[in-house]
């Protein structure tokens, strides 16, 4: 006992996903990334004219302004000044227009792009086996296919857009700025530096800060959130106190982490600010310097005013654009190497045509190891007549669930063979083998939507008679008629509404509905009140005659119902008959289990 | 806005000066940014002219000193801003999470009945950031908003009458247009928010039922089932996107066509000699001023919005109701007799009120071992809970040790009450935390890590735990390692234990392990409960039967008590569950069935 350390103080603990970290540039994923954009090339070319036209108004606006204040306001010579007025308005439309093209084809292209992406995401998780799902966390996978998808929508859809006119507009106001005057633009130049500095460096920062107060929050959300959800364990074991103690901790180290953010944030938007002022006074300051030896003109003075700002606000949106890629490479790389994770079960290429099954069962000498774990199953065979009950039996970890896993070949064997009606399982197409089976999970999950959609999804073109049919059938069909909403009755995920027995049958009913050649079924060992255990083995009855079934069984009624017992231990069938028979095998396992169930206390 | 401030007063209040002094900065500041345009005037009006005279230049350099200073100034005073809005922001919505927290912890359990539980992380997560940027920007983008249109009113007015009127005379349209954008955008941003909530909604359900959806060969149509949702949430992405993709340009229409105007107004008036080219060019950065406003008026108005929402609904929270503690209460010992007295209970939810328990009468004596048995619904699990006052009776009362349950300090209480839940919780953290849960500060380490090993050897966990790569520091819970329904459950066993309670009540604490493992807690359980008043709470006859006394409910009342040899004899029902469990009856289960009617 003295040599286990308990560290008591390691209290809370808190493991942030690494989720909003940024990535270094990946030209690789940026191209497939961009390869989405593809079918939508036609509208991203107009994107750009419009985004260039766009920009070619945005500069003549204050040409205009300049050649109607030099030429017409200035020497008060207003003959023909209607003209550039004219001028000006058509300018100011055709700006509005192009933007508004701009706008509305990249908005639509990016969606587009983003929907494809998405939708490409989830058909590709429905194709990975099981063994990939076992694997994973769901909320892993879902923030895959919602948040990170979603972070590239607005570089999809407005990237490019920036992209283009940022760099053009920089470019474009700058060689504007040399043409009219390049010693103010020289002049204009001395600013940069420190604006390039401000954005780029200390934005980073900024950014940083930001990331780790999200983080810090994201502390805060799920101690939040397990507070909550594990509040009657709190009450019932008195930890307020501490609880709040632990909280108040960790709502302060997030707090602290804002303070941190504060005197950057207030440092960085005072400095942009102040460049605008020493942009200006320096353009005032040399520009009255040059207009004294009469080298430019007030209409210059006036232009270059107004082109300070747009040099400098293309600068802004680019360091913002650096950023979004910076931040959407981490999605990208997630997204991608969920996509290039390939099905480990493969469809054979030319399948046996299979037709109805009868339901005949063959392990021959099948051995199965999860991925990076030991064997679980050694050398296992075992035959299973059509139409017959099977109840696998043993303890915890013997292997009875890898046995189903196999058989509804969620997972290649990896010796031996399964064969059903005398056909090996790898050489038949999945989707028509597990048409004809039908599975009933010990966690009977219902889907949200109406208790008669939860029994035909099976078979969706099931009519409402076939529905009552089964539901009569497993004895669920007077429960669902005396629900207010009847057949209609609304149902969700965790099936609240539904008692655990209620939901057991209505996954029978959906199993039956399907009429499966093949039925397998893993028994709850939750304890169900006996009338529910009842109600069971009674709709058990019926559905499993006329088919092959497999049962991991837990009760005694159930294993007492099969037609023959299969004992199962470390990965191997040490006992196989009817119950009677076991139970006289004074040395057998099963005898053992079932003396530590079933005997009187 | 003033909900805001009126309804969140005792968390702001505190922070009124800095709050004040952040106000004032802002309005400094914004009277600062109309010197600029002056200064610009100045230069072009005063210096421009003169700048081949003599003192040209001199003046030249002290007109853009000026425009400096002004700029080091106002850069200064809004530093000084940010820092104050934004701390005192960070301030309040940390004062007002912790506030919201113990608040949370002093309601009973009954009102989180009331509430789900991520209608409660919304509120304690978006509804206190939305406030907090209230406090940080919104309010004070506000302030400059109204600030900076009305003074650029007014220094146009100031500047050139005539002018003024005519640019002013589209202000109110634009407004219009801008409020009524930001109101379709609310609406695009909301309608979004739900699609996107219904698209991960059938996303989850789609993993979480993987093995469904594979072993029934599905795909094909959660394919499609995702499509739909998908598209749509295309389609609410659109419009949002589409709005704003046609709110820029039309600013930039609305922006021209004012420059627009002065241009062709101001050059008219300019040449007729009625204004000075100083005037019209300070005119035209007013105009320029005016961009930062309306830039900003939808998106802050919308926000204030929310984040009135949001302080109404962080109120409603602060109103809710709080645990009853007794006036004096009893701190002492438990011995463990328990005394129902016509206890019923009945809980309200929006079909009615459901009767659960009915006039239950039932005596404990200390250290006494009671089953309670019965079908689903019959109120076993809520009897159990009334003893911690996890839940207090509608009618009737409870006497522990012969005092009303009420009178009792609810902590003296509930420390001495272990509970093991039917649904295992286990927090995100290690093993051993999670054992010490109920008593963290016990004695020194090495006093608590034998009492932890102590409790997980009885509860038969030990030896799997030591199995883990970090053994007793290894992190559980949510957002570690996955632990089967039976460990899980041995661990709260544990948990229960390491408080050493007086009471100890068992719900249904069995219910997901498998035959061999309930055998071997079985056994533990019969050392467990020696000296202990335990009540366990099950489906299952073989734990019943670990009781001195057991007592079936049905219907939320007592149909029958008593011990096992005594219950089988005499009650048909007990008689018959007992054998359906735990004999081999060949009778067809119909029949059965028949027999439990009316339990």
């Amino acid at each position: 006992m003295e040599t286990i350390k308990i560290n008591t103080y390691r209290r809370l603990v808190l493991q942030e996903e690494q989720e909003d970290d940024r990535r270094p540039f990946n030209r690789k994923y940026l191209a497939r990334l961009a390869g989405y954009l593809r079918p939508y090339r036609g509208a991203v070319v107009v994107v750009c004219l419009s985004s260039i036209a766009g920009i070619l108004f945005s500069l003549l606006g204050p040409y205009l302004i300049k050649i109607g204040i030099d030429n017409y306001i200035v020497p008060r010579q207003m003959a023909g000044f209607q003209r550039v007025i004219l001028f000006l308005a058509l300018t100011i439309s055709g700006q509005y227009l192009s933007l508004l093209l701009q706008g509305v084809l990249a908005a639509k292209a990016g969606q587009n792009a983003i929907f494809d992406l998405r939708q490409e995401l989830f058909n590709h998780l429905q194709g990975l086996s099981m063994g990939f799902f076992d694997k994973q966390k769901a909320g892993r996978l879902i923030t895959r296919v919602t948040n990170d998808i979603d972070s590239l929508q607005q570089l999809l859809s407005s990237g490019i857009t920036t992209l283009v006119t940022d760099t053009l507009s920089f470019f474009g106001v700058f060689a504007f700025m040399i043409w009219m005057d390049w010693r103010l633009t020289l002049v204009t130049l001395i600013t940069l530096p420190i604006i390039i500095w401000l954005v780029f460096y200390v934005r980073r920062r900024l950014l940083m800060g930001w990331r780790q107060i999200r983080k810090k929050l994201s502390n805060v959300n799920a101690t939040l959130n397990e507070s909550i959800s594990g509040i009657r364990v709190t009450k019932a074991f008195n930890r307020e106190e501490e609880n709040h103690r632990l909280f108040a901790e960790i709502n302060n180290e997030h707090f602290q982490a804002t303070q941190k953010v504060v005197p950057l944030s207030g440092f960085f938007w005072s400095s942009v600010n102040f460049v605008n002022y020493l942009g200006t006074a320096l353009i005032l300051g040399i520009g009255g310097l040059l207009l004294r030896y009469g080298w430019v003109t007030l209409g210059v003075l006036a232009a270059f005013m107004n082109y300070i700002n747009r040099l400098f606000q293309p600068i802004m949106n680019l360091s913002t654009l650096f950023n979004m890629i910076a931040t959407a490479m981490a999605s990208c790389e997630r997204i991608f190497e969920l996509m290039d994770i390939r099905p480990q079960v493969l469809e054979v290429a030319n399948p046996v045509a299979i037709g109805e099954i009868r339901g005949e069962v063959e392990f021959k000498n099948v051995s199965f190891k999860y991925a990076g774990s030991d064997e679980v199953l050694h050398d296992f065979t075992l035959h299973v007549r059509p139409g017959e009950t099977v109840a696998l039996v043993g303890p915890t970890g013997a292997g009875k669930t890898t046995v189903i896993n196999v058989l509804c070949r969620f997972y290649d064997i990896t010796g031996g063979q399964v064969l059903i009606d005398g056909i090996d399982l790898r050489k038949i197409s999945l989707q028509d083998y597990r048409k004809q089976i039908a599975i009933v999970l010990q966690d009977n999950f219902v889907f949200s939507g109406s208790i008669e959609e939860n029994i035909k999804y099976g078979k969706p073109d099931a009519t409402r008679d076939e529905v009552i049919a089964v539901a009569k059938a497993v004895g669920i069909h007077d429960f669902i008629t005396s629900l207010p909403a009847g057949y209609a009755t609304q149902v969700h995920e965790r099936g609240s509404r539904l008692s655990m027995g209620q939901r057991q049958l209505i996954a029978f009913a959906r199993a039956l509905i399907r009429d499966p050649k093949i039925l397998i079924l893993d028994e709850a060992t939750s304890s169900i009140d006996t009338q529910t255990e009842l109600a069971i083995q009674i709709a058990l009855k019926r559905i499993l005659t006329g088919r092959t079934a497999f049962i991991i069984a837990h009760r005694l009624s159930t294993i007492k119902r099969a037609d023959r017992i299969v004992v199962i231990d470390g990965g191997r069938i040490v006992e196989e008959g009817k119950h009677g028979e076991l139970v006289a095998n004074k040395d057998g396992l099963y005898r053992r289990l079932y003396e530590s169930q079933f005997r009187e206390v | 806005m003033f909900y805001i401030f009126k309804h969140l007063s005792s968390y702001i209040r505190p922070y009124k000066k800095a709050f004040g002094l952040a106000v004032t900065l802002t309005l400094v500041q914004n009277g600062l940014n109309y010197l600029f345009p002056q200064f610009v005037k100045g230069v072009f009006d005063q210096v421009f002219p003169r700048i081949t005279e003599e003192k040209g230049l001199l003046l030249l350099l002290a007109w853009c000193a000026g425009i400096l200073l002004l700029g080091f100034v106002r850069a200064t005073i809004l530093r000084f801003g940010i820092v104050n809005y934004e701390g005192t922001a960070n301030r309040i919505a940390a004062n007002l999470r912790n506030a919201l927290y113990e608040k949370l912890h002093k309601a009973p359990l009954s009102y989180y009945g009331t509430m789900r539980t991520g209608d409660l992380m919304s509120r304690l997560t978006l509804d206190v950031q939305m406030v907090q940027m209230f406090f940080a920007f919104v309010f004070s983008h506000a302030l400059s908003c109204f600030l900076t249109i009305g003074a650029v009113v007014l220094l146009m007015f100031l500047a050139s009458w005539k002018m003024a009127l005519i640019v002013l005379a589209f202000l109110p349209v634009i407004i219009v247009a801008l409020i009524r954008f930001s109101r379709t955008t609310a609406k695009g941003v909301k309608a979004r928010q739900e699609q996107a909530g219904n698209l991960t909604a059938v996303l989850q359900e789609n993993i979480t039922g993987i093995r469904v959806v594979k072993s029934f060969a599905t795909e094909e149509q959660e394919i499609e089932k995702f499509k739909e949702e998908n598209w749509k949430l295309r389609g609410a992405n659109l419009r949002v996107t589409l709005l704003n993709a046609r709110m820029l340009p039309l600013l930039i229409l609305f922006t021209g066509a004012g420059t627009l105007v002065v241009l062709g107004v101001g050059g008219r008036l300019v040449s007729a000699g009625e204004i000075t080219i100083g005037s019209f060019m300070a005119f035209n950065s007013y105009l320029g001023l005016l961009g930062w406003p309306m830039w900003m008026l939808a998106p802050t108005l919308s926000h204030i919005k929310q984040a009135e929402g949001s302080a109404r609904r962080l109120l409603e929270i602060f109103q809710a109701p709080e645990e009853v503690r007794p006036a004096k209460p009893v701190r002492r010992e438990i011995r463990g007799e328990i005394r129902f007295e016509d206890v019923s209970f009945a809980y309200t939810n929006p079909e009615g009120t459901v009767a659960v328990l009915d006039k239950i009468n039932l005596r404990i004596d200390p250290g006494e071992k009671v089953a309670v048995i019965g079908l689903t619904g019959s109120g076993k699990s809520t009897l159990v809970n009334l003893i911690p006052r996890l839940y207090r009776p509608t009618s009737g009362k409870i006497y522990l040790d012969g005092i009303d349950l009420n009178d009792w300090d609810l902590d003296t209480l509930r420390r001495q009450i272990g509970l093991v839940d039917q649904e295992t919780f286990l927090f995100s953290t290690t093993i051993a935390e999670n054992i010490a849960f109920g008593a963290p500060e016990t004695g020194t380490e090495e006093e608590r890590t034998r009492a932890i090993i102590n409790a997980a050897r009885k509860a038969r966990i030990h030896d799997f735990i030591v199995g883990l790569p970090e053994h007793y520091n290894t992190i559980v819970g949510e957002r570690g390692v996955g632990l089967s329904g039976g460990q899980k459950q041995r661990v709260a066993i544990a948990r229960a234990l390491f408080t050493n309670p007086k009471i100890l009540i068992l719900d249904d604490s069995t219910s997901s392990v498998d035959p061999e493992t309930e055998k071997e807690i079985q056994e533990s359980l019969k050392e467990l409960m020696a000296g202990r008043t335990t009540i366990i709470v099950t489906q299952r006859m073989s734990m019943a039967r670990l009781a001195d006394r057991i007592i079936l409910l049905s219907g939320g009342g007592i149909k029958a008590e008593g011990e096992h040899r005594f219950l089988y004899d005499s009650n048909h029902y007990y008689r018959l569950l007992h054998d359906i469990q735990l004999k081999q009856i060949e009778r067809p289960e119909e029949e059965l069935l028949r027999g439990l009617e009316g339990l």
